[in-house]
């Protein structure tokens, strides 16, 4: 009673409060969990993915028929021409940085009060290789990035470089990642593996040259192979399996963000892709009773890169005639809601070359500009008029970008190793899968491969990296004309450096 | 038992022996001889009131002390000796001088008080009908600003605001105490029953209540118990309201020439009916009010019960409040002297239907060509209904589709033990303990033809809440005069726990309407998992130590020292207790000999006082990291829950402090016939709580709540009361309150903290801008925007400095603040014979309003579907687009007359029928104003101050008639 008198303590009834989680391990694998979550903003609409897809060359959301997607958001990504205040390069920081804060968060909390448990290093290590992912991606966009690893740290986080942020990254792999399962189970599914930090690692040193200006082929070439050899791994029969509605299964898949339509289905952790870029005609094909924004299409340029052999795009993109769910030919007929009178009608025949088009002039017409039609789209009618997730997981790390990964690890390093790369069976795998031919070694030059890159991996979010790696990221393309060098770098948002007055913003902005 | 028995026999031996009882007349006059009529003679349980000749008849024992009152004399008691006893009274110059006043936890005289108190008696209050007795303090006290920002509604509560505004995020309300019982809320009580109001304005008479004083601290006592015979008071009201002021759209007619002459591509929108939507919403409220109260006893047990009943209509149709309130006090002496109790139970219900505000804002635009009706719509229920058209409701299908009942019940006991310790003259222990519950539920339904909701089949929504404050206060008090030297002492302890919990329940798809909010589980939304559910729950704890000393010499110097140590959970782990002291002296000039016998002067005090207070109302929980559930994660095949961090943990977040000087001069000349008060202050509020943007990492969320900023409030505060005409047959009483307050933002951001939001004031469509910032140095409420220069000949508005019709928003201007420079109350009462009459006036002068109803409809380009303002058709030269710039924000000047009242009294000497008044009163009845919206007195609290909606529910003018009868 005495100390009823002056207890100030706060109750907590309907939130929980950090303490309640040491409870027990299964509250405390909730609350690390969240590490996790932060990465489902992958896949919705402003997001890392959907920035890293405008920027590169493969996708373009301009002005469609009813005048919507002008936004200048899209068309300053699409130019290159990007302002501090851009709403997707905001989102994309806190993707990364908020990512980072939960991270840091779990680590300090499991450090200082768990009790020992089983897996408790792996979560920690988990935490870790989470972390520097996030990192990864920060000096992939921003290069010059604040630095956080500690909770106890009091005030602003300091600016470090690339060259810095990429040892801390890299020792932090190293350091952690033997603590990871190596076996690739269903328990396994969506964290982080060994296997996972190894393709981190190789992507990081794969990259060292444009970050670093040290190159580290070998490193990355060895990275890889520890992939290959954890046989862990392997390639899927059919390509189009790794995009299914359903495709926890695949064999090729090494680290994925698991997708719901039930339970993902916020606008911050959703993978959207359906609604950005199907259309209200096309919806009822799929059975897909839900809002369609018509907006995200593929760059004409980068669609006349294929080869007509390549399966892959078809299994890419969706083209040409369309079809109603019966199987008939999609004919659209359009009324005047009074009259009833037919105001307009067309075959549903995609062009992927969007002729005539003028980048935000002209509104794009359903039929012009090639569908993202990477992922299956459901066709269970799950997909109601509220829900906003696709099903399909997303592979943001796959089997075969480790094996092209390492065939360019290879043919950088030229001499007998180009003969090595093109030795490599998935390699050549690949390609025949694909319907196409396998490369020669005389074939293996640095375009060639950047070519197939591109194509196996298009829409899965690398093409940015990968044409600045190449060197092609400032040459003009479909709706940019070419750029300059300090573009390589994305700005620092302004209400970041508002709320840390350490940051400088990246040279050019 | 036996010792009882003896004590019984000894006092029927001492009635028998002494107790001759027998007639007592006379006469009792004023100073001049003249006689007093109405004046009361009172023996025990026997009663008397002097006739017109001023003679009265009183049956007494011999023995028995007799007390004889009038108004605006002293009391004079005398014992009955003889049968015949004359009386003259003597005016009570000093009257005023000597009245108490409450300074929480104790009471002391206005002669003696050190700190800028004003104490309200109940002659001091308008007479009328009020919807809350906040309303009562309107115009009263110099520096509080009381307002009713949502106009007419019934069901509103009133904003009070003292000395300007100290705070950014964090409440501005004063503590209000009534009945000893803390952070009561006003509406539980009945107007009628107020007995004082006292407002302690400066921080050292507030800092005794510490973390709850930085914004004032007013103390409501209701009427007690009191020894005497019995009375029987009934007092009865019935009130009518017209629309005093309103913001009017285009007549069907005027809007057909408008369209015709100016918008020829909108005829389509002309569907050739004449409705007046205002009208087919509102209605002529009447209202009545019932109290009855009892009260008598004896001075060892007497009681007070109020039964009370108030019907409330609002001006808009279905908006109703009913309130039915009882309430008993019993005290009770114990002991012989030793033991002091008081008891209160009181019960309020209150049954109401809210009122949509949007109503009349969709009354407001909608277009007056239609009809209200369309006997063929099924899908609308026979509403006329334009499909598609977003945000476009029928008003008057949203005021009969929807039903909105709620309950609120508060019940509340409380019970004080004063243990006055005899042996050491002027020591009590006292206790006091309260418990208040309010129990509040909720429920609406709108059925399929709710405009906004059709398609969904009905939607029910049922909301539950209660809470419940327990209090516990013990003080040591202690009072003594030695000689000239006079000390008053308490130290206390208080202990203060609330405990809310709320839930919620809302469902939709039902088959039939016939079930409302009955049967909430059959809708098929449930089964389709697109019902919604949701409980919360929450408590606080507030603890305080503290003490206080009064001393004076000779009632000449004065001196106030106190200190209260002051705990609260809401604080962070690091900040968990605070100390408050406080300071104040006085010095009574004209105590001192040389001014001590000069007729002229009843009063000259100076006084001046520094204290410390502090500002704890934001909501609980502010300094934890507290997780939700966010999100699924994918384990091992399964999706499983995961949380996110929704605030940040701040263990050094701490209250509001402020420190306040306050000086004042107190007057009273001529037996107070020109009396007042002169007080200046300053206060300086830092620490203050807002949210800013963090960087994430290192910390877990993005914004943090945490002190940084200061404000500054200087201002003055005059009150000067007159009777300027005082005869025997004519009174007339005068107080005039005039009081003005600068405001400054003195800083908002620091080092660490630079990021937190400054633009205010967002206004909708078709304006899409925020008008107001906050800036360091410059007061809260600051507009900013383009000044306007007139209109272009293409019907554009023209700006200073703007570049293609538009001027960037680094360029805008400072445009004024919404606050005024100078408040004015004038309270007038005229007594001639037994007719009473008072006006009360209020004005304000100075500060800004920002007119949105012209901002949004004063434009002919927003015509088509919709209506505009009339008052477009006063200058047809405007023809652009609206943008945000100097031409909506007017001079928020103004002059009311608040209130005006006449009354009779009629005296009956009838032992059944003592006495009976019928009153008459008017409200809100004049304003004169330049401003061209509906009403220039819009909310001055918070952020975003000065900014007239338009969802407005228009302020009404009411008529009272009344009836108080005494038995």
């Amino acid at each position: 009673m005495a100390m009823a008198c002056i207890n100030l303590e706060e109750e907590v009834y309907s939130s929980i409060s950090k303490d309640a989680f040491f409870a027990s391990e299964n509250l405390l694998s909730i609350y690390s969990a969240r590490a996790y979550t932060t990465l489902q903003a992958w896949g919705s609409e402003q997001s890392m993915w959907t920035m890293n897809l405008q920027l590169g060359n493969e996708v373009t959301v301009p002005m469609n028929s009813v005048g919507e997607w002008k936004q200048d958001r899209y068309a300053q990504l699409q130019t290159h021409n990007v302002k501090i205040n851009n709403e997707l390069i905001e989102r994309s920081w806190d993707y990364c940085f908020n990512g980072i804060a939960a991270c840091n968060d779990v680590m300090y909390e499991i450090e200082k009060r768990a009790k020992d448990f089983d897996g408790k290093d792996r979560i920690l290590a988990e935490m870790h290789i989470i972390r520097a992912f996030y990192y990864f991606l920060a000096i992939d966009c921003w290069g010059n990035i604040p630095y956080s690893v500690s909770k106890e740290e009091k005030g602003y986080p300091e600016q470090k470089g690339r060259a810095d942020m990429c040892k801390f990254v890299e020792d932090e792999i190293l350091k952690y990642r033997d603590d990871l399962a190596i076996e690739n189970t269903p328990l396994y599914y969506g964290r982080v593996t060994q296997g996972m930090a190894n393709t981190l690692l190789a992507k990081l040193y794969l990259n060292s040259e444009e970050w670093t200006r040290t190159p580290r082929w070998k490193d990355a070439e060895d990275a890889c192979k520890k992939v290959i050899d954890s046989h862990q791994y392997s390639l899927c029969g059919n390509y189009k399996d790794n995009f299914k509605v359903y495709n926890e299964g695949s064999p090729e898949a090494i680290f994925s963000i698991p997708y719901s339509t039930v339970y993902t289905e916020s606008d911050h952790n959703s993978f959207i892709l359906f609604v950005l870029t199907l259309d209200g005609y096309l919806g009822p094909t799929y059975n897909i009773n839900s809002a369609l924004w018509d907006g995200f299409v593929g760059q004409p340029d980068f669609f006349a890169t294929y080869d007509d052999a390549d399966t892959r795009r078809a299994d890419t993109w969706i083209y040409g005639q369309q079809f109603d769910k019966t199987g008939q030919p999609l004919h659209v007929v359009i009324k005047d809601k009074k009259t009833d009178a037919i105001t307009e009608e067309f075959d549903y025949i995609i062009d992927p070359s969007m002729e005539g088009l003028v980048y935000d002039k002209t509104g794009r017409k359903p039929t012009q500009g090639a569908r993202l039609g990477k992922w299956e789209f459901q066709t269970d009618g799950l997909i109601e008029s509220d829900q906003t997730s696709m099903d399909n997981d997303f592979h943001v790390f796959r089997y075969a970008d480790v094996i092209l990964m390492y065939v360019e690890a290879l043919v950088r390093q030229g001499g007998t190793k180009v003969a090595e790369a093109a030795a490599v069976p998935e390699f050549q795998q690949i390609r025949t899968r694909a319907g196409l031919a396998p490369m020669t070694a005389a074939e293996l030059t640095l375009d060639n491969l950047y070519t197939e890159r591109s194509h196996e991996l298009a829409l899965e979010g690398w093409a940015r990296q990968d044409l600045i790696r190449f060197g092609k990221y400032l040459e003009a393309w479909w709706g940019k004309p070419a750029g300059q060098k300090y573009m390589k770098l994305l700005p620092i948002p302004d209400a970041k450096r508002a709320s840390n007055p350490n940051l400088n913003q990246n040279d050019g902005y | 038992m036996r010792k009882l028995i003896l004590t019984l026999l000894t006092v029927f031996l001492a009635v028998g022996l002494n107790a001759q009882t027998r007639t007592v007349t006379g006469k009792v006059t004023d100073e001049h001889g003249e006689p007093l009529a109405g004046a009361t003679v009172v023996a025990g349980s026997s009663y008397a009131v002097t006739d017109l000749d001023g003679r009265y008849s009183l049956s007494a024992k011999t023995g028995a002390e007799v007390t004889v009152s009038f108004l605006g004399y002293d009391d004079f008691t005398f014992t009955v000796s003889g049968a015949k006893q004359d009386i003259q009274m003597v005016p009570s110059e000093a009257t005023m001088l000597n009245e108490s006043v409450a300074i929480g936890y104790g009471k002391t005289t206005k002669k003696e008080i050190t700190g800028s108190v004003v104490s309200l008696k109940s002659d001091d209050f308008d007479k009328g009908s009020f919807t809350s007795a906040a309303g009562m303090l309107q115009g009263k006290v110099a520096g509080l600003t009381v307002t009713n920002p949502d106009g007419g509604d019934p069901n509103a509560s009133f904003e009070l605001l003292l000395r300007g505004t100290g705070t950014l995020v964090a409440g501005q309300g004063p503590l209000i105490i009534i009945d000893g019982v803390a952070d009561a809320d006003i509406r539980s009580i009945n107007f009628q029953e107020v007995e004082t109001i006292d407002v302690l304005k400066d921080g050292s008479a507030a800092a005794i209540y510490g973390t709850r004083g930085s914004n004032g601290v007013i103390i409501i006592t209701t009427k007690r118990a009191k020894a005497g015979h019995s009375s029987i008071e009934y007092d009865g009201q019935v009130s009518v309201q017209t629309v005093a002021r309103r913001a009017t759209p285009l007549t069907a007619s005027q809007f057909v020439d408008v369209i015709n002459k100016y918008s020829p591509g909108n005829v389509a929108s002309l569907y050739g009916d004449d409705t007046d939507w205002f009208q087919e919403v509102v209605r002529t409220p009447i209202s009545h009010k019932h109290s009855l109260a009892v009260a008598g006893g004896s001075d060892s047990f007497s009681h007070r019960t109020v039964v009370n009943i108030e019907q409330n209509q609002g001006l808009l149709k279905k908006n109703d409040v009913n309130k039915y309130l009882y309430k008993t006090n019993i005290h009770q002496e114990a002991i012989e002297g030793w033991l002091s109790l008081d008891y209160n139970l009181n019960y309020v219900h209150r049954a109401y239907s809210g009122a949509n505000y949007d109503i009349f804002r969709q009354a407001f635009i909608h277009n007056p060509t239609e009809p209200v009706y369309d006997k063929n719509n099924t899908l609308s229920g026979g509403y006329f209904r334009i499909d598609g058209a977003m945000d476009y409701l029928n008003p008057v299908a949203m005021l009969n589709e929807r039903e909105n009942d709620s309950n609120v019940d508060n019940i509340g006991a409380s019970f004080r033990a004063t243990l006055n310790i005899l042996p050491i003259q002027g020591l009590k222990w006292d206790n006091f303990i309260s418990w208040q519950t309010e129990r509040f539920e909720s429920r609406e339904y709108s059925t399929r033809y709710y405009p906004s909701l059709i398609g969904k089949d009905g939607k029910a929504w049922i909301s539950n809440s209660t809470s419940s404050n327990i209090q516990w206060e013990s003080t040591a008090q202690y009072s003594k005069m030695f000689g000239l030297h006079s000390v008053q002492a308490i130290a206390g302890y208080t202990f203060q726990q609330n405990v809310s919990q709320s839930s919620g329940l809302e469902n939709t798809g039902f088959d039939s309407d016939l079930y409302k909010t009955n049967n909430i589980g059959v809708g098929s939304a449930l089964k389709e998992g697109m019902a919604y559910m949701e409980s919360y729950k929450e408590s606080s704890r507030y603890i305080a130590f503290f003490g206080r000393a009064m001393y004076n010499w000779s009632e000449r110097y004065l001196a106030s020292v106190s200190l209260r140590l002051d705990g609260s959970s809401r604080f962070g782990a690091n900040n968990k207790w605070a100390l408050f002291p406080a300071v104040s002296v006085g010095w009574r000039i004209s105590q001192e000999e040389w001014l001590k016998d000069k007729p002229w002067l009843d009063e000259l005090k100076i006084r001046a006082g520094y204290g410390v207070t502090g500002n704890q109302d934001f909501s609980n929980y502010k300094s934890l990291l507290l997780m939700s559930p966010k999100g699924h994660y994918y384990h091992n095949g399964y999706w499983g829950s995961s949380y996110a961090p929704r605030s940040n943990a701040n263990p050094d977040l701490r209250w509001e402090r402020k420190s306040e000087i306050n000086a004042g001069v107190d007057f009273s000349f001529f037996k107070s016939r020109l009396s007042g008060t002169l007080d200046l202050y300053y206060r300086h509020t830092t620490d203050l709580l807002y949210t800013y943007k963090v960087p994430v990492p290192p910390y877990d969320y993005e914004e943090l709540f945490t002190n940084v900023g200061t404000i500054n409030n200087m201002g003055a505060e005059l009150t000067v009361s007159a009777i300027p005409v005082k005869s025997k047959t004519l009174t007339w009483n005068t107080t005039l309150t005039l009081s003005s307050n600068k405001n400054t933002l003195a800083k908002l951001t620091n080092e660490e903290f630079k990021d937190g939001s400054y633009k205010m004031g967002h206004i909708g469509d078709p304006i899409n801008t925020k008008i107001q910032r906050l800036i360091e140095g410059e007061s809260i409420g600051t507009f900013y925007g383009p000044v306007w220069k007139g209109i272009w000949e293409d019907g554009t508005d023209d700006f200073v400095g703007s570049i293609a019709g538009k001027v960037a928003e680094e360029y805008w201007s400072n445009l004024g603040t919404a606050y005024p420079f100078l408040n004015i109350g004038w309270s007038n009462t005229l007594h001639y014979g037994n007719w009473s009459l008072s006006a009360t006036f209020r004005s304000a002068i100075g500060g800004k309003v920002y007119n949105t109803y012209r901002a949004c409809y004063e434009n002919v380009t927003r015509i088509g579907l919709r209506n505009i303002i009339s008052s477009w058709l006063d200058d047809t030269s405007f023809t652009g687009n609206p943008i945000h710039s100097s031409k909506y924000l007017e001079d928020a000047t103004y002059l009311k007359l608040d209130n005006v009242s006449l009354s009779y009294d009629f005296n009956f000497k009838n032992p059944y029928l003592k006495g009976l008044r019928i009153y008459f009163s008017g409200q809100n009845l004049l304003c004169i104003t330049g401003y061209k919206g509906v009403d220039p007195e819009v909310s001055l609290s918070g952020l975003e101050p000065g900014i007239e909606g338009t969802s407005y529910y228009p302020r009404t003018r009411s008529f009272t008639l009344g009836l108080n009868l005494s038995f």
